[in-house]
């Protein structure tokens, strides 16, 4: 298939998911009240469940889904790592973490920015000690082990703040945080994250050349312009603006990035450059269907779209595992 | 999950007689074996019980009550526990304190209840409210318990007699229909305390007719699409920031409660069984009546 292809495909799909998480949720809603409201018009408590319900969440699944498929593309393909992912490598825990911070003890009320920022520093200084512990290129179980740490240290940190919090559902939430989902999410929520989302995902999307180039050895890639420690920061900037935005308003929300590049690097034949959009349009297509799942398989109350990506994405996980360790000496 | 001990439903006059017969039955009995022997040294383990000692007992009777005794988000008498000693709930922090009586709920720790009676206090567990009959029942065992009949009786009387002024004013005829949505959209699900309340302030309760479960919640889809005549939300002004406090002030709910009657209420008024009950029904019953000028 040739790449025009495939982009067009996997686009149509997250087009056709996105649709339908405009039309399905546990009320039912004709296709017919659904446009007249999307144009406009219609009887007003369509037009409150499509803008005020339904829209934000597909908004988001759509975004978050993108960025966290653009991430596990190119985390992968700057540390040449099959494993990496934002929720394996505790960048996505570690974004909650930074935006429980500052959610709990009351800094979003009297800036709402500190959301995103919060969720978008913690997710940075994740990526950095990731980084700072397995580099690139290096075993995959050092990837494993540095984010077994990571994602160790940000979990419990994360539970101290929430019991250290003034609210008294504070550690109720951390479900919330460590499995995340869109249940109930506003467009308020959407305008926080969604700028750094897009910026993130613009940053991670020009990396092609550099992760094509990076494929033949670190001296070759120079050898061909790349600026090494330049791409460095880029990765590290990208990841944090799309997964840390994203993690701030609906948790972490794992495995999607493991997921996605894996089932498209055959269809782009490797290329680590082609996969970033790829992934950013399939990341976005299975957040979208798994999304709607989660508010349609129980009918009186909702599972965490982070429980559904995590039961579709362990396996797959395992599976890379047992093929990682095949070919290791 | 404790159920009334009468048989439901009773009309509010009803309700009345019940708790008037039971008024006797109580009254009657502890009276003579308990003023002798009233409890000098309480401690509370859960924050409804800390509100009705502070109504019914002197405070130099009360030995501690519970870190949320002053945390106006739970208890409708925060100021009044001011100065009063606290603890977490921790055998250690209780046994110091030598209490000839202890009252926990029925989500205190058992672990901790266990231990304090293997120590040798003496340990109680007030039921969980889940009706007014209930609120009456546990008002009077903890008069009771601590020596104070007659306060208790007293207590309920006026309750009753609030409540009944306001059933008094239920127009006859279809009710209308209110939906109560709680922090991540929990609601009054049937067979509660807040249910019972809703009713008995003449509303009709949507979570009732969705029939939920008690851990159901009212999806804002429903909001917008079920026919609601009076939205009621938990008040969550000046809560410190949480998911569960962020739902209720979702843009959905804000367009919802701009065309209809509206209300936020404190829990802190429903949630435990007080005398404070009745003001929530009071309250309601405002709303009902701007629900009922509307049609």
């Amino acid at each position: 298939m040739s790449r025009g292809a495939l982009f067009g495909a996997l686009g149509a799909l997250a087009v056709m998911a996105f649709a339908a998480s405009l039309a399905l949720g546990p009320v039912h809603v004709g296709l017919g009240d659904i446009l007249a409201a999307l144009s406009g018009g219609g009887r007003e408590e369509v037009r409150l469940i499509v803008f005020e319900i339904r829209l934000p969440r597909a908004l988001l699944a759509l975004a978050i889904g993108a960025a966290l498929g653009i991430s596990g593309a190119a985390l992968q393909g700057y540390l040449r790592n099959p494993l990496a992912e934002p929720g394996v490598i505790g960048v996505s825990a570690a974004g909650a973490l930074g935006a429980v911070v500052v959610f709990y003890f009351g800094l979003t009320q009297l800036f709402p920015l500190a959301l995103p920022l919060g969720g978008l520093a913690g997710a940075a200084i994740g990526v950095w000690l990731v980084h700072l512990l397995a580099g690139r290129g290096g075993s995959t179980a050092t990837l494993i082990l540095a984010g077994v740490a990571v994602n160790a240290l940000a979990g419990a940190l994360t539970a101290l703040a929430l019991s250290l919090a003034p609210s008294p559902f504070a550690t109720l939430e951390i479900i919330h945080w460590m499995l995340g989902g869109l249940t109930d999410r506003s467009m308020a929520h959407v305008w926080l994250a969604l700028p750094f989302i897009v910026a993130g995902c613009l940053i991670l999307a020009t990396l092609g050349r550099g992760l094509d180039a990076l494929t033949l050895g670190e001296d070759a890639a120079a050898s061909l312009g790349v600026d090494l420690p330049m791409l460095r920061l880029r990765v590290i900037l990208g990841t944090a603006l799309a997964v840390g935005a994203g993690t701030a308003v609906a948790g972490a929300i794992g495995f999607v990035g493991l997921v996605v590049p894996h089932l498209l690097r055959g269809a782009v034949r490797h290329r680590p450059g082609a996969l970033l959009v790829a992934s950013a349009l399939g990341g976005a297509a299975l957040t979208l269907v798994a999304d709607i799942a989660a508010r349609l398989i129980l009918t009186d109350r909702e599972i965490n779209l982070g429980v559904l990506t995590a039961i579709i994405g362990a396996p797959f996980f395992l599976a890379l595992v047992l093929q990682a360790r095949r070919s290791e000496p | 999950m404790h159920r009334p001990l009468a048989p439901r439903p009773l009309s509010p006059k009803g309700r009345g007689v019940f708790a008037a017969f039971l008024l006797t039955l109580l009254a009657a009995t502890p009276s003579a074996s308990q003023t002798s022997a009233k409890p000098q040294r309480i401690v509370s383990l859960n924050v409804c019980v800390d509100q009705l000692l502070l109504l019914m007992a002197e405070r130099r009777r009360i030995a501690a009550l519970t870190q949320f005794s002053t945390d106006p988000d739970f208890s409708n008498l925060s100021a009044a526990a001011r100065g009063l000693r606290q603890t977490h709930g921790r055998a250690e922090e209780i046994l110091p304190l030598a209490p000839d009586l202890v009252i926990g709920g029925e989500y205190t720790t058992t672990d901790t209840l266990t231990l304090l009676r293997r120590l040798g206090l003496r340990v109680e567990v007030m039921k969980l409210a889940n009706s007014l009959a209930d609120v009456r029942a546990n008002m009077l065992w903890v008069g009771r318990l601590v020596g104070e009949g007659e306060k208790a009786a007293a207590m309920v009387l006026a309750f009753d007699r609030r409540v009944a002024a306001v059933a008094a004013k239920i127009p006859p005829g279809r009710r209308p229909v209110v939906a109560f949505y709680n922090t991540s959209g929990y609601t009054a699900a049937p067979g509660t305390l807040a249910d019972d309340a809703i009713r008995a302030a003449g509303f009709d309760n949507l979570a009732a007719k969705l029939k939920l479960g008690s851990d159901g919640r009212l999806h804002l889809e429903w909001l917008a699409t079920h026919r609601v005549d009076a939205l009621l939300v938990v008040d969550t002004e000046g809560t410190s920031s949480s998911r569960a406090v962020e739902t209720v002030s979702h843009p959905a709910i804000r367009r919802l409660a701009a065309d209809r009657p509206f209300a936020a209420i404190p829990g802190r008024l429903w949630v435990c069984e007080t005398p404070f009950v009745a003001e929530a029904i009071e309250r309601l019953a405002r709303l009902r009546r701007d629900a009922r000028m509307r049609r």
